[in-house]
């Protein structure tokens, strides 16, 4: 019996030492939370490279450098094909769309108290555009820059090396963003930690795999006419990584995080019920959320007209309802409307499902129906496999979808799931009949990267195709000097890439970010991101 | 003396051969996944010409062998490379997320230990109810998959209680949680070995003798059962600690801790080379070291091993 009883005993003994943690600890955490009101925890899905402007290739970079940097020229938040002063107060150009000349506000210091005159700036593209420079995703706005030069304090003038498009709406980009070329110099790698820039927060402390710390900026009062002119109103923004969908939802609920950027889709709906507690900015996505592309050197979707069929059989509506819970909408072509340049006509001559017309074309095209109910055509079966990922459940869902419409018209497809990477690189190499794929990009300039026969192999032309035409009309878009111009050269290429049905187009998805509805005077900007810069907590 | 000096140089030896069967199976392992590094770490925009540039400077355009011999020359050296991903020393991103992890690790091993040697122990010498309710905890807690059981865990102590934070690594209280998860499986592993050995050790004659001669059964249970229990015991603590190692994979993902596991799933999504064939070493290196001490105090516990 003793023995029983002092089993129980320290069983016991285990038990309460374990509540006495619990609790002690709990009660603190609770404690810290309450007293700091200034402070902003953000839920970010993933962990930047670096913060480094120029040598990222984040897209969560991206967001953060929004809050920590300044452009020469901002998106206005409500329309994004609008361009706004930042940095630069104007700015005129040559009649042949060459050369640029920015006058600069005054007065403006980098976070170290640097002045940022037009010197300052020149040296940052030249940090830019020097070769020994490992640069990320600024490359796209500095490519066309052929010079840069300062004229007095406060006005630089760029020069293209030819008319390019969508020079001022890239030059918004945050991987622009004006920085201290002084102190990237002398720090090197380590730069890309704790960058110095000019935004309304700097970033102060970056613990990895933990959290990201930026602290307000309180002699910010340049910026864009949306930041207000003064600095923001909460001190500290920390953002939390959280790789995992269910720990980030968790967060949010437990008031541990009160904002959450990439809320997963099955999720949005139960934040959107309770709209006491949260407030929900939903945006559609920049960019096509998925879409089935084919592999047009290999049979059967080197033949066009069973690469037309498919974009008759398939019920995208089914889609976006099923996989996406109608959170988002249907894609009818390479662009979404979210991004400026998007053809408004596309959804009325694009394809639309049509089973019958299908069936009809494939018919004409000499497959015909087996008694096993797949299409033939000279004795071989209609089969292909589709490389996908089962990550996330949106495009999994999606996978299956397909595989039963396709089904209804006769065609045997076979899904081969595996891990994003492998996916890309194996239909890089072009190892596979189609594939699903999606892509997220801030301009129009994403047509050149898909679809240009030089990105085949190595980039993202992961259909293969190479069509002079369609390099031709690349070209003309990048190079018209007018935007008028340049929406009729990006009318006529997305046409023709929907002629050409490289993509079955599936959808793009509504991007959700949520907030506790405690923070007040937050700005969704159409690009995905929270303006907040005149943002409090009440 | 003698051969407890051979014993450590046998042994050494084999941890050797095991740590250079491990380097190569990483280095392979990694040279068989699909996924240009040097594509990869240079994004969409890159031009054939700078990925040919970087693949020349990671040194991926020379063959296979050269590659690991430059590696392993290296990493003897304690230069276990550059991260593709961040451009820092592979080291630096390591020794970042070791306290970390070793914290968890540790936390999690004590609290296996209590919770699975005492458990073990009353389940072998109690009631039939008592010994029911142990057991099929434990049996519940072996087979319940740590990202589930640690979902469970914020959903009760995050959300339902608000008594802990879900995630992250300031304080004590953010490693209560992430501790009890990636312990629950290592304890009911122990609580049954235990169990077990020790129903074996109290049929001994032995047992029965040392009652006989009027020992209280505290004292039997104690000095004699536990110590001739335990050895088995020993051997799978040494092999869950290894466990919880890789069991910090999913829990440091799941509770947002920074940490070695962590570390490890980023560098496999992006094929951030350099650095999983970093951390593979090091976790080799680990268990390996972890065999060698769980050997070491075998003589301790049984004086019959030190002859």
């Amino acid at each position: 019996m003793t023995v029983k009883w002092r089993a129980y005993a320290a069983i016991a003994v285990i038990g309460c030492a374990l509540v006495a943690t619990l609790t002690a600890c709990g009660s603190s955490s609770s404690g810290s939370a309450a007293s700091s009101s200034q402070t902003l925890n953000i839920g970010i899905p993933e962990e930047p490279d670096t913060l480094d402007p120029q040598t990222t290739n984040a897209a969560i970079s991206t967001t953060i450098l929004e809050y920590a940097g300044d452009t020469l020229v901002a998106l206005d938040p409500s329309d994004n094909s609008k361009i706004v002063p930042d940095l630069a107060t104007s700015w005129q150009t040559s009649s042949d769309g060459l050369t640029w000349t920015f006058t600069l506000k005054s007065g403006v210091k980098f976070q170290n108290g640097d002045p940022c005159n037009a010197a300052a700036v020149v040296a940052s593209f030249e940090r830019a555009m020097n070769p020994s420079t490992k640069i990320g995703t600024v490359a796209a706005v500095v490519k066309p820059v052929k010079a840069i030069s300062a004229v007095g304090n406060n006005k630089v003038v760029i020069t293209l090396s030819g008319p390019y498009s969508l020079f001022l709406q890239n030059l918004a980009n945050p991987s622009a963003s004006i920085l201290d070329a002084k102190v990237a110099a002398s720090e090197g790698s380590s730069f890309g930690r704790h960058p110095v820039l000019t935004g309304a927060w700097s970033i102060t402390k970056w613990v990895s795999g933990d959290q990201i710390t930026l602290t307000r900026n309180s002699s910010y009062n340049w910026g864009p006419a949306y930041a207000g002119g003064k600095p923001a109103k909460l001190k500290t923004l920390n953002f939390e990584i959280i790789p995992d969908s269910a720990t980030q939802v968790a967060a949010e609920q437990s008031g541990q995080t009160q904002m959450t950027y990439g809320v997963p889709t099955q999720n949005i709906k139960s934040f959107k019920a309770d709209p006491s507690t949260y407030t929900s900015y939903p945006y559609l996505r920049s960019g096509v959320g998925l879409f089935l592309e084919f592999n047009v050197t290999k049979p059967p979707f080197n033949d066009p007209v069973v690469r037309e069929a498919l974009n008759y059989a398939v019920n995208k509506k089914t889609l976006v309802s099923t996989a996406l819970l109608n959170q988002g909408e249907a894609a009818c072509g390479p662009l979404p409307p979210s991004i400026p340049g998007y053809w408004s006509g596309m959804c009325g001559y694009a394809p639309k499902y049509d089973p019958a017309k299908a069936k009809a074309l494939l018919e004409q095209d000499g497959w015909t129906l087996g008694s096993d109910g797949v299409l033939q055509k000279g004795g071989k079966p209609f089969q292909f496999t589709l490389y996908s990922s089962a990550t996330p459940s949106t495009w999994d869902t999606s996978s299956q979808l397909l595989q039963q419409q396709l089904k209804a018209v006769g065609i045997d497809m076979t899904i081969e799931n595996m891990e994003f990477g492998t996916l890309l690189s194996k239909t890089e190499a072009g190892a596979d009949s189609a594939h699903l794929m999606g892509y997220t990009y801030t301009t129009a300039d994403i047509l050149n990267l898909w679809f240009r026969s030089t990105n085949s192999g190595s980039g993202l032309d992961l259909s293969h195709v190479d069509d002079p035409k369609l390099d031709k009309l690349i070209d003309a878009y990048q190079t018209q000097a007018t935007s008028s111009a340049r929406d009729a050269a990006l009318e006529t290429v997305q046409k023709y890439i929907s002629d050409l049905d490289l993509w079955v187009p599936l959808w793009v998805p509504d991007d959700d970010i949520v907030t506790t509805s405690q923070l007040k005077g937050a700005v969704l900007s159409k690009q995905g991101y929270l303006v907040l810069n005149k943002a409090s907590l009440s | 003396v003698t051969s407890l000096r051979s014993f450590l140089l046998r042994r050494f030896g084999q941890s050797v051969v095991t740590l250079f069967a491990i380097s190569i199976l990483a280095f392979a392992m990694i040279h068989l996944v699909p996924g240009d590094p040097a594509t990869i770490a240079l994004g969409d925009n890159a031009t054939p010409q700078t990925v040919s540039a970087l693949r020349h400077q990671l040194g991926l355009d020379k063959p296979l062998p050269v590659q690991y011999v430059d590696y392993i020359g290296n990493a003897l050296r304690g230069n276990l490379g550059i991260s593709i991903r961040n451009q820092e020393p592979v080291s630096t991103d390591i020794m970042s997320g070791a306290g970390s992890t070793l914290e968890l690790a540790l936390s999690a091993a004590v609290l296996a230990i209590l919770l699975g040697v005492s458990a073990g122990a009353i389940a072998a010498s109690s009631r039939r109810w008592l010994r029911l309710t142990v057991m099929t905890t434990a049996f519940i807690g072996l087979s319940t998959p740590t990202f589930w059981s640690g979902i469970l865990l914020i959903l009760l102590f995050g959300l339902t209680w608000h008594l802990l934070p879900v995630v992250g690594a300031t304080g004590l209280s953010s490693l209560v949680l992430p501790a009890i998860t990636l312990a629950l499986p290592a304890a009911a592993v122990l609580a049954r070995i235990t169990r077990g050995s020790m129903l074996e050790v109290l049929r001994q004659d032995f047992v029965r003798t040392a009652r006989a001669k009027g020992i209280s059964r505290t004292r039997v249970v104690l000095r004699h059962v536990m110590p001739n229990a335990l050895i088995p015991v020993v051997t799978i603590i040494g092999l869950q600690l290894g466990g919880l190692l890789s069991g910090t994979v999913v829990v440091e993902t799941l509770f947002a801790r920074p940490g070695i596991g962590r570390l490890a799933v980023q560098a496999i999504e992006e094929r951030d080379f350099p650095v999983v064939q970093g951390v593979i070493l090091l976790a080799g290196a680990v268990f390996v070291a972890i065999n060698i001490v769980t050997d070491l105090i075998y003589p301790l516990l049984d004086p019959r091993i030190r002859r």
